[in-house]
Parts: C-alpha cells; sequence; structure tokens
C-alpha cells in the first residue's frame, strides 16, 4: 500500500466513503503512476470528496459515451477550479 | 523508473518559492492524451479520447492562465490522470467487481473448477490492466513534459528567430 495514498486518506477531513472510493481506485496503483492525483489531493485536500463525486460522474459519462454529459462535467470542474483559487488568492 | 515526477514536495516548493517548472502549454496536453492512447490502442475508445483532449484543452484555456509553475503542473496533471483513472476498462467493465452489481453472478452455482478458472482468469485481466495504467500514467507524464517543451522551444525559437523557410 501506498504510503502517501494512506496517510492523506487518513486525514480527519475525508470521509469513510470517499476514503474507500479512492481506495478502491488508487490503492492497486504504483505509487509513481498515482503521484500525480496524489499531488492534486495535496493541494486541495478539503476537495477529495468533491473529486470523488467528479470522479463517479466521469466513469459513469466516459463508459456511456456521452459528450453532453462529459462537457458539462468539465465546465463545472474548470468553474469550481476557478472559484476555489480566487477565494484561495 | 521509481523517481518521483516533483522533486520537492510541494510544500516546499511552495515556502521556498521554488515554482519555477515551465507551463504546459494546452496543445501539448491534447498531444500527449492522443500520444498516450494511440500507444495503449484498444484501452480508450476514440471518443474518450476526443472527450479526455477536450478537458485537456479546456483545463489549459479556462484554468491554467491563472497560476504558473507547479500549481498549474499539479492541477492539470492531476485532473488528467483522473480522467484516464476514470476511462480505463477495469472501472468501466468492473472486471475488478466494484461494487456496482455490474458483475453480480445469476444464481445458478458454477462448479468449482469453472469457477476457479473464472477467478484465475478475472484476476489475471486485473493485473494486466493495472500494469497497462500504471505505464499510461507513467508515460503520459513523460509525453506531457516532452511535447511540453518541444511546443515552449519552438515558440521561443519563433519569437527570437526570423522564420527561416
Amino acid at each position: 500500500m501506498n504510503d502517501n495514498l494512506q496517510k492523506l486518506l487518513n486525514r480527519k477531513e475525508v470521509s469513510e466513503e470517499d476514503r474507500a472510493f479512492w481506495l478502491s481506485r488508487l490503492g492497486d496503483l504504483s505509487p509513481v503512476a498515482c503521484e500525480s492525483i496524489l499531488k492534486l489531493f495535496e493541494l486541495l485536500p478539503d476537495q477529495i470528496g468533491r473529486f470523488r463525486i467528479i470522479q463517479e460522474r466521469k466513469e459513469k459519462a466516459l463508459a456511456n459515451e456521452d459528450h453532453q454529459e462529459w462537457d458539462k462535467i468539465v465546465e463545472e470542474e474548470i468553474h469550481h477550479l476557478q472559484s476555489l483559487f480566487s477565494l484561495k488568492n | 523508473m521509481t523517481e518521483s515526477f516533483y522533486p520537492d514536495s510541494f510544500e516546499q516548493q511552495n515556502k521556498t518559492g521554488n515554482l519555477l517548472m515551465p507551463e504546459i502549454p494546452p496543445d501539448a496536453m491534447r498531444m500527449a492524451i492522443e500520444e498516450i492512447t494511440q500507444k495503449h490502442n484498444g484501452v480508450l475508445s476514440s471518443n474518450q479520447v476526443k472527450s479526455i483532449s477536450y478537458e485537456g484543452e479546456s483545463i489549459g484555456n479556462g484554468v491554467l492562465g491563472r497560476f504558473s509553475g507547479n500549481v498549474s503542473r499539479v492541477i492539470v496533471i492531476g485532473l488528467l490522470e483522473l480522467s484516464l483513472l476514470a476511462a480505463f476498462p477495469r472501472w468501466v467493465h468492473g472486471a475488478e467487481g466494484e461494487s456496482g452489481g455490474k458483475t453480480e453472478r445469476q444464481n445458478t452455482a458454477p462448479n468449482s473448477g469453472d469457477l476457479s478458472r473464472a477467478t484465475e482468469q478475472v484476476a489475471k485481466e486485473a493485473i494486466e490492466s493495472i500494469e497497462k495504467l500504471n505505464d499510461a500514467l507513467r508515460e503520459f507524464r513523460e509525453l506531457l513534459e516532452k511535447r511540453g517543451q518541444e511546443l515552449l522551444d519552438r515558440k521561443l525559437g519563433k519569437d527570437s528567430v526570423p522564420d527561416a523557410k
């Protein structure tokens, strides 16, 4: 098990549900392979739950090749990031 | 091979102000995504490639202009790798036995020989998928770096040297 992943997911702001979700997706990957994703979580730890919701939608949209839904997800993702960073800066 | 893509921890870079990694142009994201998915032919459909490429360019145009260095790099690579992960067949097809019920079996119990062969096959496919995904994610970042640098070099060359046809 990747130590960094475990450390990140053990933070108190990460819910049990989010922890289980991300462990099932990232737990088998090599530390180098999931390093960038963990860096993103490290940068925005309070968004790990939000990333789970986006990820579930991405999985469904890609599986169904649903372009409309995908475009919506990307648009929301970008607006969300913009608002997060304008709040932080 | 196991070397970190980020030489210092993000916090450390933030503290020291060492945010000097070059930005990644949106074009480089699309190129890297297309290249990596071509290389792993069959892992993603062309529609999935288009969707993720679109995301790469949209993030590039909509978010990265606001930041420089490592922040934009973390955001773009992290998000695109999440998308590659989301597209991977083991999640799409429930090869790992995702808890969504997609792989639930019928009530008719198979005999133990069938079951162990089926289990072996699922395990083999899961391992192969994980290996492919590990490779794809690593190669994606390397390509992103390479194509990004090439585009930046080309841009710098164009800006300083007149185009010699």
